[in-house]
């Protein structure tokens, strides 16, 4: 009994380091590679990229459905075409970036080894990510299911990249000092509290304004209206509604969850 | 000619008699000179001449001044054109829909090649 007990431990704890050693592998490695994202659920997309992927920045040119660059470096992003990119006031994440960010908040619910490849589970509140990443360290493929949403990341071909990021950069034309994207503060500042968004245009009165249906971190549902020009918001029974004027448009935040609202106009108070 | 005696006889010194010939005709020549150089400070134009040469002169300070006055009035209308008259432009009803569209496509396009928060 003792001495099964103790060959038991062996092995988990070799399990353990292996897999230890196969997710440091996965977070440190730089890499070229296609993939081809997908979504199915509600709406269906799918995009086909070349991704250049260092252990802190990123590269990314979207082949279809349109030709577009983004890139990651230091902590900022750049997004636009070839010759017109702009730094992007918010974060851009790929299934990849998502799935990183909660394996280091949430940590990995299950990992076992299949055909010779890693299988890890993330059960996350933005959703259940489950990645196949080869024992290079190499992801092959990363899936999300989150309310009935499958957003699937599969990598075609992935070599070492043993090129820096100035070098790849330079290819791109992508430089530090690019002008911004002119965008409201006030909608950066609550889209980061949001897991998900649609957008969509719609009229009210005369005039076009913009609906974000997101999904907040706490699961609740918000609305936020963009207009340049102040409109009457019709809201539901038991929705709360929150409205921020800036210079020359103004913002109105709807949702159910009191809470929620609370946090919002504290974070636009600040 | 004997200067000395010269400047004598002219500073009424030595009469005339006592100059030599030479020297009375300098005296001659100097005379006429003076009368001359007189003649010639104490000579006043005509009114026809005058008003002829004025009315040039005149022209010219006239021509000038309409010069000045229009690159003056230019510049001033260039001023108030471009910094006192109030520019309506940029609060029209299109530039502020440019706005919501800007917010627009780059909420689109982040949707597009991002996979969420």
């Amino acid at each position: 009994m003792r001495k099964t007990l103790i060959l038991v431990c062996i092995i988990a704890f070799t399990v353990a380091a292996l897999c230890q050693s196969f997710i440091d592998l996965f977070l440190t490695n730089s890499y070229f590679g296609r993939r081809v994202v997908t979504e199915r659920g509600a709406s269906n997309k799918s995009r086909i990229e070349l991704v250049y992927r260092w252990p802190e920045d990123k590269i990314v040119q979207v082949l279809s459905p349109l030709v577009l660059i983004w890139a990651k470096h230091s902590g900022s992003f750049v997004m636009g075409e070839p010759n017109n990119l702009r730094v992007s006031p918010l974060e851009i994440l790929d299934l990849e970036d998502l799935f990183i960010r909660q394996m280091k908040q949430t940590g990995i619910s299950k990992t076992e080894k299949v055909d010779g490849k890693y299988k890890v589970v993330v059960d996350s509140p933005s959703g259940l990510f489950t990645a196949i990443i080869n024992e290079k360290g190499y992801p092959e493929r990363i899936t999300r299911v989150f309310q009935g949403v499958t957003t699937e990341l599969v990598y075609e071909d992935v070599q070492p990249l043993s090129q820096k990021f100035e070098d790849i950069a330079s290819k791109y034309n992508i430089r530090a000092s690019e002008t911004t994207v002119n965008f409201p503060n006030e909608i950066k500042e609550i889209l980061q509290t949001v897991s998900w968004y649609t957008i969509s245009r719609l009229r009210i009165g005369e005039e076009q304004v913009i609906l974000i249906m997101a999904n907040h971190k706490s699961g609740s549902i918000l609305k936020i209206v963009y207009a340049s020009k102040q409109v009457n918001v019709n809201t539901e029974q038991n929705e709360k509604m929150l409205q921020c004027n800036g210079q020359g448009y103004f913002i109105y935040i709807i949702t159910q969850d009191d809470e929620v609202l609370r946090q919002i106009k504290q974070l636009l108070e600040k | 000619m004997n200067e000395e005696n010269f400047q004598k006889f002219l500073d009424g010194e030595i009469g005339k008699d006592e100059l030599d010939q030479e020297t009375k005709q300098d005296v001659k020549t100097y005379t006429l000179t003076m009368q001359v150089m007189k003649a010639r400070y104490d000579y006043k134009p005509s009114a026809v001449l005058e008003e002829r040469v004025m009315s040039k002169v005149r022209k010219k300070r006239e021509l000038f001044s309409e010069l000045l006055i229009a690159a003056s009035v230019v510049a001033a209308l260039f001023f108030i054109v471009f910094n006192v008259m109030p520019v309506k432009i940029p609060v029209t009803a299109k530039t502020q829909q440019v706005s919501v569209s800007e917010v627009f496509d780059y909420l689109s396009l982040v949707k597009l090649v991002g996979d969420g928060f």
